[in-house]
């Protein structure tokens, strides 16, 4: 088996690691750097448990080649809370109680949070669009479009709370 | 790289190829990574044509205003691949190479008479897309060479076109069956009448003796109905877990009927024109869509479209999604009829009704009116399609309102 230096940054952290060519980001993320909030599901692309954002976007970590991220940036779950608080997409869903088994949860946020990053302010298909590479087989697809929304308009204040506070540093 | 490693397959975003690999149905000997190859993934108007790189993602293509422009059929087509999460990574080259009778991209580009651009140490060479596919997973790409993108002939202002398919839900589906039309529409006449077909064969194949059929005519909804069964002779499906030969061979007819309708009467069906005008987020807001050029005034319109694919749970209501006008309301209102089903017609608010709405009202607004605002877990149909409580009522829907049985 080949081995290839990989230069990742994860949750704003740089790594290096010596890595199989055939490991997945997903066994990278899970297997060594322990970060095992992003869940393996199907490990085929269908049902989105190991959602991740890589340079932005949301992608398949199962679906990705470790190798493939040198250089770039990643964002898991374990990446999202802020001094010990949650991120507002994080605070919603307990809010809204929008995790039954929380299986499909760390996928779902990160669908979510590329999805507000991206468009602060989507409507119900847009949310429902986000989320439709993600399966939860709780059937609890209302609360979580709803904890979505309602994250939505808190991150509003959110957004500009944060800016106020980097303006003050 | 290539002629070093003779074995070595290319990948971009691996979302196929991947599964392949963890299934044991690929083993290639070497990866070659060109997912930042970014030569390979440019969006470039050219003029007379489109190119669009291999390397493009589905995403980067459904987005893309050039392509919405130009080639609305592909973006459309792009659209309906996978996921959000495949879309980012999946590539259009992928979705050629792979060869799927079911890739989505393939029959928008058959029937765009796109040309694929394959290029190996001999050079580079253009193949109509209407030969390049020759079996499930074979093409006409020689050993050695790779896609580099497609070029596409830039759509005028009489191009019309649709993209519809057929999965067993909307998101992450594999099509059951597929239809890509493109064809040219002047003074109510048709002319250069594509009709490709996904996943009802071995490989995309055009409904040549519906394009004949078609060709130089004056559209009308009963043209269309009489000739559509045709779309069945081009088709050859197997029976597969996604469905069987019989259901295929009479979706992929419903499928030719609804595709070339919408192609032709863009503005009488009550659905976003494409799915990628959702997903194209903010970047694209304010731009609605390439059927607004499309001169749909000079339409010849029948008097009462009879589509045949949506089944009518009461024969007094318009038709589904395919309806004309609906008389009723003025200005500032609009009516619209609401039926209960289940427990909500059996208790209250009990049988169906006309509703009178300010006009612009949504679908929360109606439950506000029929007192079901706070009562949780109550689906909407606006004219027999799912519909969600932002969706804006249009004068003469019906609205159907019921409790959706869950089960786990």
């Amino acid at each position: 088996m080949e081995a290839v230096r990989v230069r990742i940054t994860v949750n704003g952290e740089e790594h290096v690691k010596t890595v199989p060519t055939c490991m997945t980001l997903l066994r990278l993320l899970r297997e060594e750097l322990d970060l095992t909030g992003t869940k393996e599901g199907c490990s085929k692309g269908e049902c989105g448990a190991c959602t991740v954002i890589l340079d932005g976007v949301p992608v398949n970590s199962c679906l990705v080649l470790a190798y493939q991220c040198s250089g770039r940036s990643v964002v898991t779950i374990e990446g999202l809370a802020r001094d010990g608080l949650l991120h507002p997409v994080q605070e919603a869903f307990v809010r809204h109680g929008a995790v039954q088994c929380g299986f499909c949860t760390p996928g779902m946020i990160m669908s979510a949070v590329a999805l507000l990053d991206a468009n602060p302010s989507p409507t119900q298909r847009e949310i429902r669009e986000a989320i439709s590479g993600n399966l939860c087989r709780c059937t609890g697809y209302k609360a979580i479009i709803e904890a979505i929304d309602d994250a939505a308009q808190r991150m509003a204040g959110w957004v500009d709370s944060q800016a106020a506070d980097e303006a003050r540093v | 790289m290539l002629a070093a490693e003779p074995g070595a397959v290319l990948v971009a975003g691996g979302t196929d190829l991947l599964v392949k690999m963890k299934d044991g149905k690929a083993r290639p000997p070497a990866l070659i990574s060109i997912d930042r190859a970014t030569d390979m993934s440019a969006i470039q108007d050219t003029g007379r044509t489109v190119w669009v790189g291999a390397g493009c993602t589905h995403a980067s293509i459904s987005r893309s205003r050039v392509v919405a422009e130009k080639a609305p059929l592909l973006a459309a087509a792009s659209a309906a691949v996978g996921s959000p999460q495949i879309r980012n990574r999946g590539t259009l080259g992928g979705n050629i190479a792979t060869a799927s009778p079911a890739g989505d991209t393939i029959p928008a580009l058959i029937a765009m008479d796109a040309r694929i651009v394959a290029e190996g140490l001999a050079g580079q060479r253009a193949i109509e897309a209407g030969r390049f596919f020759l079996g499930p997973g074979r093409s006409a790409l020689g050993a050695g060479e790779i896609i580099v993108g497609a070029e596409i002939p830039c759509d005028g202002p009489s191009d019309v076109w649709a993209f519809r398919k057929l999965g067993q839900r909307q998101a992450m589906s594999i099509s059951i069956a597929s239809v890509a039309v493109h064809a040219r529409l002047e003074g109510g006449v048709l002319s250069r009448v594509a009709v490709a077909l996904g996943s009802v064969a071995p490989v995309v194949v055009r409904a040549r003796r519906l394009e004949q059929a078609l060709e130089g005519e004056r559209v009308t909804a009963e043209l269309l109905a009489q000739v559509c069964p045709m779309a069945r002779e081009a088709a050859s499906p197997i029976t597969d877990i996604r469905g069987s030969r019989d259901y295929r061979l009479a979706m992929v007819e419903a499928l030719a009927y609804q595709a070339l309708y919408v192609a032709v009467w863009p503005d009488e069906v009550h659905e976003p024109r494409a799915k990628w005008a959702a997903e194209a987020g903010p970047s694209l807001d304010g731009v609605s869509g390439p059927c607004v050029r499309h001169g749909r005034g000079q339409l010849h319109r029948p008097e009462q479209p009879q589509p045949k694919t949506e089944p009518q749970t009461d024969a007094e209501s318009e038709p589904a999604s395919l309806k004309a006008t609906t008389p009723g309301g003025d200005g500032d209102s609009i009516r619209v009829r609401v039926v209960f089903f289940g427990e909500l017609a059996v208790r209250s608010p009990g049988g169906p009704m006309t509703v009178d709405l300010p006009r612009g009202s949504t679908v929360a607004d109606l439950y506000r009116r029929v007192e079901l605002a706070d009562s949780s877990y109550v689906v909407a149909l606006v004219n027999h399609r799912r519909e969600f409580d932002d969706k804006v009522l249009s004068d003469g829907d019906e609205i159907a309102l019921m409790h959706p049985v869950g089960g786990g």
